[in-house]
Parts: C-alpha cells; structure tokens; sequence
C-alpha cells in the first residue's frame, strides 16, 4: 500500500499546513480589501495586494456539492473506497475540497452543516476534513431535519464583471 | 470581441483517423499518420499553400513526454517553413487553435494554417494521479483523493440538485451518443451495438452520479482541418465558414466556486453569439464536448440552446439524437467516439466542420446552415466555442 499523497510546502503554503498540525483552519484575510480568500495565496485575487494575514476559521461550514467516489485516483485511496468528496463552504465564505468522514458521512446531503475534524495522516501531516454537525435520521431531538437548515449563502461575487 | 472581418476565415478541409487503439505508434508516429490521411483526403491541399502550423504537444501522456517543439518536428518532416508556429496547449484546445488560427489568417499574417491534432491516452490506472493534478490542486484537492471523474461528479451532483436533473435523464445522453455512433464507421463502440438506460444507470460506479458508462472511453487518435481565408483553395465549395468565436478562462481549480454549475459556459458562448450576430435560435445542430454525460446538458441550458432546468428532458425525449430537432454531437461524441487523449476536442470541431461542408458521408443531416462547436478543459475551467456557418 503506497502512502496517501502528501501536500508540497511552499513559503506561501506551509503556514496553512503547520497550523492545520495544531489543530487550526486557516484561512487569509487581504488587509486593504477585507475579502477572506483560500487557498493560500501571494496575491488577493480581488486586489492584488500581497498583504495578507493568516487568520482562524471557525471550522464551520455547508456542503455545496458531494460525490461518493468508488473509483479512487490512486491505489494509496483504495482502502478508503467509497469515500465522500464534498466542496464545503465555510462560515467566512470560501469555498474548499475535503472528505466527509465520520460513521453517518454516507448520508450526507448538499446543504448539510459541517465542522471541521483533522486527520493525522502521518507523522507532520495533518489534513483538514469535515464531518456531519448533526445526524439525520431518526432522532426526534434534532427538532428540524438537516435538509431545511439554511444554506451558508454564497458571497457576493468579490471580482467585478468586466464588460 | 468583436473582430473586424476583413477576411473571413474558412475550414476549408478536414480529416480524421477512427478513434482506436494505436500501440505501434507513439505521438510522432500518430500524427504522421494523421497528417498522411489528410493529404490522401484533401489531394489539392499543398505543400506551397500551407504557411501556418498549429499542433498540439505530441503527446503529453504518450510515449515520449512532454514535447512542446512538436511544430518544428512536423514542419521538418514536411518540408515546411511556416510564416507562422506554434505547439499549442491552452485548455479546450481545439477550439481555441481554430480561434488562434482564425486569428492569424484575419490578421493577414499568414493564408492557411494546418492544425492537427494528435493523442494517445494511457492506461487510466496508471496516468490517474499525472492527469488529477494536471487538472486539479495536488496539494488542495488532490491530497482529499479527487479523481478527474470525482471532480466531474462534484459539478454533476450540485446541477442536478439546482436543476432537477434526473439520473435517467444523464443515461439519456449516453444513449443518444451511442445511438449516433452507429453510423460512424470511425467510432471506437460502434460495434457494441445501442445502449439501454438501465445498461448506463447499472454499470459500476466511478464517482456518484456517475457509473462506467456515464464516463468517455479513453482511445487514441486525432485529425486535422485546414484554415485559410482564400476561398479558391481546396474544394471552396466545402467552406465552414468561423463566423463566432469566444473563448474564456474562468478558473483554477473547480474548489474555488462557490457556485460550481458556474463555470464560464455561458460566458464563452454569449461571446461567440455577439461575433457572429447570431442567437442560439440559429443553430442547426451543436457538437458539445461530453466527457462525461452532465456536461451536454450542462452546455445546452448554459448556452440557451434550451431553458434552464430542461437539459436533461431535452436529451431524454430523443431531440439531440438521430431525428431529432437539434442535433448534438452526431460522431457519437467522446462517449461513444472515443476520447483521443489530447485530441479529443478535434473530433467535435471536425463533426461540426464536415456537416457544415457537407462532407459528413452517411450521417450527413439535411439542411446544416449552422453548428455551433463547444471544447472546454481542465476541470470546466477553460471554454472556447466556435459558430460555423456556410455563409460568411
């Protein structure tokens, strides 16, 4: 079994990956325009500033879009398989890739709230994942079922149409 | 964009090997076949009239690597000296060479440019990490094990949760595709013979929604078109004329959108109506690429060719298959064509050259004034859409 693929530092990218090994989602914010930007990146890609803090996201998010993927791209995944792939929103506005894990993650449902969990892949690597903030199902407690909790809304489009 | 026409640009001619499996030719060797078919098919092209040469790298996951001086190779071993080269890889490649060739012929900078299109596709086991972060994030996407299909899948699954989309209606689109096959003596399934609904919906699953059969089948092949503004050249009478073009990079990587349905279709083909003065009313028949079976439906509500949310009962009532009302994609498409690797894009602006032309042999359609052809790449990231006529 070959080992799961792991993500190359860079100066722009390792602060993501060294506060997700402690436990953080990090996420940058642009000082001069505010918008709240991830992946990691030199530039904001609505202003083309080059100062951007690091801050702490709240872990929180929605499912935008979910697969459950039998096929995986590479043997390291095999044993996973099926395993869920979603675009999460988060409660600060980007978006990102990450798997659903959890006993009840085959149930997951777009609009469903998430938070996040991280996953220590090897030694040094922790990767962010999300689970399930509430179970469906059955459970007359919950009140609602997870599918008419609101949707995390999608920001306002930050970059301007050109015309 | 709009250009000014000075000198409208043509396909003037068009070829392409069947879409196979080619394992005593590596990418050179493909696109010497290619190239020879093309000569054998088009006998008035000569050596004297080409001075432009746009091809794709020969070929990335073939034998040889990447190669991005494939344009030297090929003009070398034809004896050309081209006023105007390039080895061309850009995303929705295909459409965007013709528009870069267009661009050339228009601009005066050369009479006619040969693109040829050349690609090998490995094993997909084996190429499957290369090609996921070719296309994906290696470090944001990849690393959460996001194969090409998945990514697919994560676009399929939120359209159809906005549109109503409805699985059946995704086997549809696979059905139609083999049903045009058949009559394509270069498709790679034609002799697989129809497809059922429930054959596509009950084949193994890849990535939810998609199974085996909703996905293309990887093959090797290729083509090449002429372009040239100079009507006399070849058979003028065969001219497919490039009267809208639009081209539009919208992404990185598909886990940037908030919306992901909302990748820049829209925006590719709005562009190519304006330059052409033309509405999706105009359009005959559409060859729209469909690795996958949301991405027709996705192209068709997106372009406006029908309204938001009717895609998929559009394909399942049988209006893009033979006899239909609006053609789609009548070579039988990359899922029942075959996906040539990097040369996929080319089977699309072929088909839609060829029935513009009246070239299209046994499943020439009647009455094809205008095509609209739609090559898009990476993870729906980049779009490029042409609109040929017959007309100038």
């Amino acid at each position: 079994m070959t080992a799961k693929p792991a993500p190359h530092l860079t100066d722009v990218t390792g602060p993501y990956w060294e506060a997700a090994r402690k436990g953080t989602l990090q996420l940058q914010r642009c000082l001069p325009c505010r918008a709240i930007v991830h992946y990691p990146r030199r530039w904001c890609p609505h202003c083309w500033s080059t100062t951007l803090e690091p801050i702490d996201a709240s872990g929180k998010g929605a499912v935008v879009s979910f697969t459950i993927v039998h096929q995986p791209p590479d043997d390291s995944f095999g044993h996973d398989t099926p395993y869920v792939l979603a675009i999460v929103q988060l409660a600060e506005g980007p978006t990102m890739l990450a798997n659903v894990t959890g006993p009840d993650a085959m149930d997951v449902r777009i609009g469903d709230p998430v938070q996040v969990r991280f996953e220590m892949r090897r030694i040094g690597l922790v990767v962010p994942q999300f689970e399930l903030r509430m179970k469906r199902g059955p459970t007359p407690m919950l009140g609602k079922p997870a599918l008419q909790i609101a949707h995390v809304k999608p920001p306002k489009k930050a970059r301007k149409k050109r015309t | 964009m709009i250009w000014r026409r000075s000198r409208p640009a043509a396909i003037v001619a068009a070829s392409q090997i069947p879409a196979d499996r080619y394992p005593d030719s590596d990418g050179m060797g493909l696109l010497e076949r290619i190239v020879g078919q093309f000569l054998n098919e088009w006998p008035s092209v000569s050596r004297d009239m080409i001075d432009g040469l746009l091809v794709p790298p020969a070929t990335i996951y073939g034998t040889q690597g990447t190669n991005t001086y494939i344009h030297q190779r090929l003009a070398g071993r034809l004896g050309l000296q081209p006023k105007f080269a390039e080895t061309l890889n850009a995303g929705a490649t295909y459409g965007a060479m013709i528009a870069r060739a267009v661009m050339a012929v228009e601009a005066g900078a050369c009479e006619a440019v040969l693109c040829v299109g050349v690609g090998k596709f490995p094993s997909v086991r084996l190429s499957g990490p290369a090609l996921a972060t070719l296309v994906g994030d290696p470090d944001f996407e990849f690393t959460y094990g996001a194969s090409i299909p998945a990514m697919y899948a994560l676009i399929a699954q939120r359209f159809m949760h906005l549109r109503g989309t409805t699985r059946r209606q995704l086997s549809a689109v696979a059905v139609s595709a083999r049903d045009w096959s058949l009559s394509n003596p270069d498709a790679f399934m034609r002799e697989s013979g129809p497809l059922t609904h429930d054959e596509v919906a009950e084949s193994r699953p890849i990535a939810l929604p998609f199974r085996k059969l909703d996905c293309s089948v990887p093959c090797e092949g290729g083509g090449a078109v002429l372009v040239t503004a100079a009507k006399a050249i070849g058979r003028a009478e065969h001219a497919a004329y490039v009267v809208g073009i639009g081209e539009h990079h919208n992404h990185a990587y598909l886990s940037e959108l908030a919306e992901p349905t909302e990748t820049g279709v829209s925006v590719s083909a709005r562009r190519a109506f304006e330059m052409a003065g033309r509405t999706p009313k105009h359009i005959d028949i559409a060859q729209l690429y469909d690795a996958f079976t949301i991405t027709p439906i996705i192209q068709v509500e997106e372009m406006g060719l029908v309204a938001r949310g009717e895609g998929g009962a559009f394909f399942e009532s049988g209006a893009a298959g033979p006899g239909g009302t609006l053609p789609i994609n009548t070579f039988g498409g990359l899922l029942s064509f075959g996906h040539t690797g990097d040369a996929s894009g080319m089977a699309f602006v072929i088909e839609g050259a060829r029935q513009v032309m009246g070239c299209a042999g046994r499943r020439q359609l009647g009455g094809v004034g205008t095509a609209l052809v739609h090559t898009y790449g990476g993870i729906m990231a980049d779009h490029a859409t042409l609109i040929l006529s017959r007309e100038p």
